[in-house]
């Protein structure tokens, strides 16, 4: 047996807390079943579930790393020959045994239920989607947790309900797209059976999709991904290297799967234009993960410099190994920016109800480099939240408070963020500019330029 | 055999480890001193594979700490001096996880917990929780979990501090039964005279180098004898080093200092001395101590 799953397990299911738990949860469901109203029972046991397995559940999770921690056990695990993959899910299954126990429990209910009204089908896509829930919330909280262990964030309580949140908002997300899709959802059952999100097709890269098989199959998709990601992380962590091929794939994945949303096809009918569309999709996406990497990952003065050096001495191998995250995705945002560019119409008139054409691109390339040497300024050498918080409270002036500020003046706007200006290159060269003056000063940091003596 | 190559390890503001070089045998005990902050702990866990050095290479037993850490981790163990317990588990279960986390299975688990156990002298205390241990036996079942698998390097920070002197001194025992079952250990303290009994050679770390460039070696030279005659005879130190198994003599006013191949030599060095006329008042044996040797080489370096 996978020893980290064994120790979790002498540690989590002791006597006492598996009949509290049996306890607790059996009553709450017989109580909910004696009046004989099933779809009453099977959204009682759904709440249950996400108090049990979503809310409970990425608590456990989020906790599983930061506890050895605190418990300084952490380096004796890292000292292990646990391999990374066994620990991943040696933590994972075994820190949250006892919230899917009680899980379970509700499971029994709500499949009962879903069998009823749908039969096997219904029962197959229920159990999908609370399974898929269950897992991806928690490992996503574990995700944030050894991330944050790799920053060597010191670890309050405070900082566990953050990594938690991380899975809580990736429960949400799940929670709330197959809500469209589930005719007997808890949603509509407070809102009278409407769901103003609902959509009867899902059309994706030309083609026409069940909305509740194709969420399912994004479920899988999403899953596969935060567990190779936890699997990741806990290699960097267990010092194994990692290569940057992985990361690669999961970029092209993003820019494929939100690039293929087909939502201009009412609009859209020239081919070269529509695949402009779909790098800004895929773009935006990729920006979205250029931001969160940039603000996540660890921004060690001493990484960077050995990065330097080896660009100096033309070492680029090893310098393509250990490159960010962020400088991979923020490539691939460039990639996905210039076939935009080439694609998409100059003319304001070709371009009928699209806002923004290639100079918006242009800028906002601008913009987005601009945006990661904040984070760098910011977080290079800090090890703990202030950094981060500082850089979005710059990010939030520059988007938010200046040009609210400058609102009255004609252009100024194009300063701060991608927007359409008359010069058009006033957007991206104020972008450009901004983007090239952070990062000559980044680079110009003595810290960074000289290697510190004994 | 653990070989660490140029190893240079930085951290923002301070170059921790600036090129340091050695070699360490297998079935050797390797004290490693020197003063606070001079990088002993960071050697320690980029030789543990904890940390990734900067530059420079650590090979264990011809793995990589860059390319094999895990499989470096199955042969190999480090206690650092701010170690954690899994507090509610007991300590069979504490040695058990320990076993099966470093890759054993099977009943090999069983007997590496009940052998770990007899060496750190917890057999009858298996069914207490490691948060009923006093400090003491925390660092003993510490020490318990870094050898139930018998790895074949262990490495320790500090490993007494926090036991009484008769625990110390079954540490001493314990390190030397190790070494004789040809474990390779690494043991950083700063209490010198802790390591005194079963070191074979010192590693002197200050300011991220190694002093003197290489180990030094503590088995030979560190016994030697002082011979007293009644009167000062500048000849003496000569004459000595001319007899058989003397390798080196000093003078010292009327009394000389010096160290033989063997101790089985010290009764012909007498006889000769006696019956060569020289009025032998005394003859005594002497141990220089790892502080007078720690003391001797960095005082060499700083010169």
């Amino acid at each position: 047996m996978n020893p980290e799953l064994l120790r979790n397990i002498w540690i989590e299911l002791t006597e006492r807390r598996l009949t509290l738990m049996v306890i607790i949860v059996a009553c709450i469901l017989v109580v909910a079943i004696s009046p004989g109203d099933w779809m009453s029972a099977a959204h009682t046991a759904e709440l249950v579930f996400y108090a049990v397995v979503v809310l409970w559940g990425t608590r456990c999770a989020a906790q599983s790393v930061v506890e050895e921690i605190g418990n300084k056990t952490w380096d004796g695990q890292r000292l292990s020959a646990i391999r990374p993959w066994t620990m991943v899910w040696g933590k994972l299954v075994g820190s949250t045994i006892l919230a899917w126990i009680g899980g379970l429990l509700c499971l029994v209910v709500i499949l009962y239920q879903a069998y009823r009204i749908g039969g096997v089908d219904n029962l197959a896509m229920q159990a999908g989607y609370f399974l898929a829930i269950g897992i991806i919330s928690q490992a996503a909280a574990l995700l944030a947790s050894v991330v944050a262990v790799r920053r060597r964030m010191s670890h309050t309580r405070f900082d566990v309900f953050l990594y938690q949140l991380a899975g809580l908002i990736a429960a949400l997300m799940v929670w709330r797209v197959w809500q469209t899709v589930d005719p007997t959802s808890l949603f509509r059952s407070f809102t009278g059976g409407v769901d103003p999100f609902t959509v009867s097709t899902v059309w994706w890269w030309g083609g026409s999709f069940d909305p509740g098989t194709f969420y399912l199959a994004s479920l899988a998709v999403f899953l596969f991904w935060v567990i190779l990601g936890n699997y990741r992380v806990m290699r960097r962590e267990l010092q194994v290297q990692n290569g940057p091929a992985v990361w690669l794939v999961f970029l092209v994945f993003v820019a494929a799967y939100a690039g293929g949303f087909d939502f201009w096809r009412d609009y859209i009918r020239d081919g070269a234009f529509m695949t402009g569309m779909r790098a800004v999709q895929g773009g935006i996406a990729l920006i979205f993960v250029t931001y969160v990497m940039a603000l996540v990952e660890p921004k060690e003065i001493v990484a960077y410099r050995w990065l330097i050096e080896r660009f100096k001495a033309r070492q680029f191998i090893s310098l393509l190994a250990r490159f960010p995250a962020w400088g991979y995705a923020y490539l691939a945002v460039v990639v996905l920016g210039v076939l935009a560019i080439v694609m998409l119409p100059w003319s304001v008139a070709e371009r009928a109800n699209v806002y923004g054409g290639p100079m918006i691109v242009l800028a906002a390339l601008g913009f987005v480099l601009r945006d990661c040497a904040v984070f760098m300024a910011m977080g290079l050498g800090q090890v703990g939240k202030r950094s981060d918080i500082a850089a979005l409270a710059i990010l939030a002036l520059l988007y938010g408070f200046i040009p609210g500020m400058f609102s009255q003046v004609e252009g100024a706007t194009a300063f701060f963020y991608p927007s359409e200006h008359d010069p058009s290159w006033l957007n991206p060269l104020a972008a450009w500019a901004q983007a090239l003056i952070g990062w000559y000063l980044i680079l110009r940091r003595p810290d960074l330029r000289r290697r510190p003596q004994s | 055999m653990i070989e660490v190559r140029d190893l240079v390890y930085e951290y923002p503001t301070k170059r921790a480890l600036n090129g340091v070089s050695l070699t360490i045998q297998p079935g050797t005990i390797t004290a490693l001193v020197g003063p606070n902050g001079a990088g002993k702990t960071t050697l320690m866990r980029c030789l543990a594979a904890l940390e990734m050095p900067y530059s420079g290479q650590v090979l264990i037993h011809g793995l990589d700490t860059r390319e094999s850490p895990r499989e470096i981790h199955e042969n190999l163990s480090f206690l650092p001096d701010f170690f954690g317990l899994y507090d509610s588990l007991t300590v069979r279960r504490c040695l058990t996880f320990a076993a099966r986390a470093h890759g054993l299975t099977g009943s090999a688990v069983e007997t590496a917990v009940e052998k770990a156990a007899a060496r750190v002298g917890l057999t009858d205390r298996m069914k207490q929780k490691a948060a009923e241990l006093s400090r003491g036996l925390r660092q003993r079942l510490a020490i318990g979990q870094a050898i139930v698998h018998e790895p074949k390097v262990i490495m320790l920070d500090e490993p007494a501090s926090g036991l009484d002197p008769d625990a110390r001194r079954s540490l001493s025992a314990l390190f030397l039964e190790l070494k004789a079952s040809g474990l390779t250990l690494i043991v950083s303290s700063h209490i010198l005279s802790e390591l005194e009994d079963y070191s074979d050679q010192m590693i002197i770390i200050q300011n991220g180098l190694m002093v003197g460039g290489q180990a030094v070696a503590l088995s030979e030279n560190r016994i030697s004898y002082l011979v007293e005659l009644a009167a000062p005879d500048a000849g003496f130190a000569a004459y000595l080093e001319r007899l058989p198994g003397v390798t080196q003599a000093t003078l010292n006013g009327a009394t000389a200092q010096v160290w033989l191949d063997s101790p089985e030599r010290r009764a012909g060095v007498i006889r000769a001395i006696v019956s060569d006329g020289y009025p032998l008042t005394g003859f005594a044996e002497t141990r220089r101590t790892l502080e007078q040797t720690y003391l001797e080489e960095t005082g060499k370096a700083a010169r």
